[in-house]
């Protein structure tokens, strides 16, 4: 039946071949004939490389390929090119690749890399921000100035010699000082956050296939497909044209497998070493623990000043972000959290700085959230901090001072859309504020609040083709990836209520660069609006085009002719109809393809934010917004807690499929618990002690609070049907909302993540929390 | 098919009677993906943590990743691709699908196989009954609570199927 699908909470294109196992993944590639490949990281953190020596591993049978930096010695990156595919002159952080082999099988591999020897000169590294930043220092780089860099619109980064400072973003407005100095209330404290892993249980993998003519094949579990593709072509130095990149399901992302990366350009290498062998190279648990980025751990000082009728007055912020030793896409991370760190709230005085630290830690990289998870960590405890002060209950200080359309932000735009306000009171309204059990003797109960907003990738672009078959069945031609968050079932709705056709008759092809047209990245909650933007347009140019030739083969005005259900009618002809293949067929005299084309980009819209004051009248194309309330029964004897229940109000636009919606809501709520509750990667000395899942704890079945979910649709003008995004906005709100219920429960405030028991004890008991260091 | 260092083991997987040769050092998961051909059993973090390659032996949950495969001969296996496919889903997959019980999918083949170990054993779990036999089964796009309800949503008509009988 076709009809609209916009609102419909249709079963996902891929749950079938989800639940019966047969969906295809990057892990079961299989090529014929491919060999196995291996990497062997560095165990010390920073050191110069003295010697590699590959000669052992050579003569072991079987071997065919063994790399190291020196035999490649090239730099990438998203910003600045500053990290090596294989370690040169030096390493930077315990994981960094130093050499690779291919072999021919797995064992022979691993036998391999085990015979590479490499001889070290340790040196002095820093491990955290004070350290980094100290004059006397050791140099993640000596002079970065030497690197490449890609401009990026709103961005200035250039990164001083003698200084671990990679990037600084600054945002200035108002007078903050002169607010301090009148406001009726002025409250500062500092908080932590830990770096965790992304634990995606598919881990990455790549199979490249170099041929005869130079052509490479890379099949990638990846979240940007054409990314990848232009990023291989230019560290291949081949046209893009000959490169080919693949992706099938991706067995989640969360913003990981989005760049080059530590694996593709090894096993890119490795295959242009072995002329038309398909390389795989598969990261095991433990090299993705070790070796894959991290969330950038943080602390911030957050000051914030307000009037005795809760009127907040100015925000002033300091965030340190540990970069680790690459710059990657930390730039973006700190300026994107950076100006969205002060909340959704009307602020007249603002002053934020991020600070992006390199040091020898683990690499941080764009995780779910980016960066919006650790600022709103400090920022909303802080605002509950000034609301008890006030003696003002917090929804109720959060709603006089949240955004409502037409309100000026902190970087000078005058906001649109906004659906943070409707975001708290559905929040507030399902945990039942206020109303939770009264607690006894040994223990109590607390509701906390929190919320936030969160910009999406601007500039970007997405492009798209709808291919109209000669039967009338529709092929979906997109880059855009299904890593989980629906998208491909999304697009599928889009495209199918475009051309009024059955759902079942059209269908998302593979993404496959060759054939699927760019689309910058799935990430930063940003595919619904762009490329479904892009699909419905490329939709509608099918629509015209078959109906200019309804038009000419009936002979009649093509403004009268109507599509239903897969069949073309006329108005004021009822009783006939004409289905979508006919009317090509009686065109061409033929089967024919009709092909439609679409594009979203937002450049236009796009107003570059000033380096030194961070004002831009249009810095996102839209914001996301949300709000999470958690309610907590504490022990107040020994600071065990249990979340128990947790309501989460993404504001999505429009939800095109509420099903769909309310996954991502809660998989990202359960995310944020984590990160809240127990997530944490130890190091010591910049090596990681637990890079296992059982020393590394995630969400599991058991832990789960019951869940609230609810959908608030304040529609976007430039959406496609309204929709912006959703899938980042209730993993950024958890860890203050279990926070604020625990210091509503308790009076205190806990500082650091993760909400230990022991935390939530030493707090009671007056002691710092803070990691000892 | 024999190498130097392979012995010969027979298992019944999905109901046929396959007789391997194996090293003796290969996991059932190895086995199941690379000579079987069966790829809908994955590995999540090869060291029994995680539950993504959960199968059944004789009945009983296994983890794939850790047991070897020498030492099932004579065993029955279970994989997903045992318990339905397009051309007819078993109930609990038909309940995931209806119920969202997957987002990327990675770990639905081991959570339904780990619900499949709970429902032959009890046809009316309690929520605490489900949360905690399904813990071992991690999901990290957060999808439990949808799960929850394909688990409840095939017991109800697992029920309803024994009582017609």
């Amino acid at each position: 039946m076709g009809g609209s699908f916009i609102g419909e909470s249709v079963l996902r294109v891929d749950a079938i071949s989800k639940v019966s196992g047969t969906a295809a993944y990057g892990v079961d590639v299989r090529v014929p004939g491919m060999l196995h490949a291996k990497v062997v990281r560095s165990g010390v953190p920073h050191a110069r490389i003295v010697r590699v020596d590959t000669s052992r591993a050579r003569r072991i049978r079987g071997v065919r390929v063994a790399l190291t930096g020196e035999d490649v010695p090239v730099r990438h990156g998203p910003i600045l090119k500053d990290r090596p595919a294989l370690a040169l002159d030096k390493v930077r952080y315990a994981g960094e690749i130093v050499a690779a082999v291919a072999a021919d099988d797995e064992e022979i591999a691993q036998a391999a890399a085990e015979a590479i020897d490499v001889e070290y000169e340790e040196l002095p590294g820093v491990f955290d921000f004070d350290a980094a930043l100290r004059p006397d220092a050791p140099l993640i780089h000596d002079d970065p100035r030497v690197y490449d860099r890609v401009e990026v619109p709103g961005l200035r980064v250039d990164p001083q010699p003698g200084s671990n400072l990679c990037y600084h973003f600054k945002l200035r407005k108002g007078d903050v000082e002169a607010a301090f100095g009148r406001a009726d209330l002025v409250v500062e404290d500092t908080f932590t956050t830990p770096k965790i892993q992304y634990c995606h249980l598919e881990p990455q993998v790549a199979v490249a296939q170099v041929d005869g003519s130079g052509n490479i094949t890379v099949w990638a579990s990846t979240m940007s497909p054409h990314l990848l593709r232009n990023a291989i072509a230019e560290l291949a130095g081949v046209p893009a044209a000959k490169v080919r990149v693949i992706t099938m399901m991706v067995g989640g992302g969360y913003g990981s497998k989005v760049y080059l990366g530590a694996l593709n350009p090894v096993a890119v290498l490795l295959a242009m070493r072995a002329p038309n062998k398909a390389i795989r190279l598969a990261f095991d648990r433990q090299d993705e623990f070790l070796t894959n980025d991290v969330r950038l751990p943080t602390r911030t000082t957050i000051k914030t000043a307000a009037m005795r009728d809760g009127t907040l007055l100015a925000r002033k912020v300091a965030t340190y972000w540990d970069k680790g030793p690459y710059a990657l896409l930390g730039p973006v991370i700190v300026r994107n959290a950076g100006y969205c760190s002060l909340g959704p709230y009307r602020l007249p005085n603002a002053w934020i700085d991020g600070y992006l630290v390199y040091t020898n830690n683990q690499m941080g990289g764009g995780f779910r959230g980016l960066g919006v998870p650790q600022v709103a960590w400090a920022g909303e405890q802080q605002i509950d901090r000034v609301a008890r002060e006030l003696g003002i209950d917090p929804v109720e200080f959060r709603l006089r001072n949240a955004y409502r359309d037409g309100d000026v932000s902190v970087t000078g735009e005058r906001l649109q859309s906004v659906g943070v306000r409707q975001c708290i009171e559905e929040a507030a309204r399902a945990i039942g504020w206020g109303t939770h059990p009264r607690g006894g003797r040994t223990h109590r109960y607390g509701h906390g609040i929190a919320c936030i907003l969160k910009s999406t990738l601007t500039p970007s672009a997405s492009f798209a083709t709808v291919n109209l078959n000669s039967d009338g069945s529709a092929d979906i031609l997109t880059s855009a990836v299904e890593h989980g968050q629906g998208a491909h079932t999304v697009l599928s709705q889009i495209v199918a209520t475009e051309l009024a056709l059955p759902l079942d008759r059209v269908r998302v092809v593979m993404q496959d660069t060759s054939v699927t047209p760019f689309d910058r990245s799935s990430t930063s909650s940003r595919t619904t609006f762009h490329m479904g933007n892009a699909l419905q347009r490329a939709a509608v140019d099918v629509r015209r085009q078959l109906a200019q030739l309804a038009a000419s083969v009936l002979e009649v005005h093509p403004d009268d002719v109507t599509f239903v259900d897969g069949q073309v009618q006329v108005r004021g002809v009822p009783h006939q109809s004409h289905g979508y293949g006919e009317i090509v067929s009686r065109a061409f005299g033929s089967p024919g393809t009709l092909v439609g084309q679409g594009s979203c980009f937002t450049k236009p819209i796009y107003d570059s934010m000033d380096p030194d004051t961070g004002q831009s009248k249009r810095p996102s194309v839209y914001f996301m917004y949300g709000a999470q309330a958690a309610e907590v029964r504490v022990d107040t004897e020994t600071g065990e807690y249990r979340v128990t229940r947790l309501a989460s109000a993404v504001d999505a636009g429009k939800a095109i499929n509420p099903a769909n919606c309310i996954q991502q809501i809660e998989g990202a709520a359960v995310m944020g618990l984590g990160f809240a509750t127990m997530e944490e990667l130890v190091s010591t000395e910049g090596r990681l002690l637990n890079p296992t899942f059982l020393d590394y704890k995630i969400p599991s079945s058991a832990d789960m609070p019951d869940m609230i979910s609810r959908i608030v649709e304040v529609p976007h003008p430039e959406g496609p049907y309204g929709a912006k995004g959703i899938g980042e906005s209730s993993i950024a709100t958890t860890a203050a909302a279990v926070g604020n219920a625990l210091y509503a429960a308790l009076g205190v405030q806990i500082h650091d993540l993760p909400i230990r028991a022991e935390r939530v004890f030493r707090a009671m008991r007056g002691a710092a929390t803070r990691p000892a260091r | 098919m024999s190498g130097p260092g392979r012995r010969e083991v027979t298992l019944g997987v999905n109901g046929s009677r396959r007789e391997l040769a194996v090293e003796p050092h290969w996991t059932l998961l190895q086995v199941l993906r690379d000579e079987l051909g069966l790829m809908g059993t994955r590995e999540g973090c090869g060291e029994g943590a995680c539950g993504t390659c959960t199968v059944l032996v004789d009945g009983e949950l296994a983890r794939a990743c850790l047991v070897l495969a020498l030492r099932l001969d004579g065993q029955a296996v279970l994989t997903i691709e045992g318990m339905g496919g397009p051309e007819g889903l078993h109930p609990i997959q038909q309940a995931f699908v209806e119920r969202g019980g997957s987002q990327c999918g990675f770990c639905t083949p081991g959570m339904i196989m780990t619900a499949k170990a709970l429902l032959d054993e009890n046809l009316e779990p309690a929520d605490d009954d489900i949360k905690a036999f399904m813990s071992g089964n991690l999901c990290r796009c957060g999808s439990y609570s949808m799960i929850f309800e394909a688990i409840r949503l095939a017991a109800g008509r697992l029920r309803e199927a024994d009582a017609k009988r």
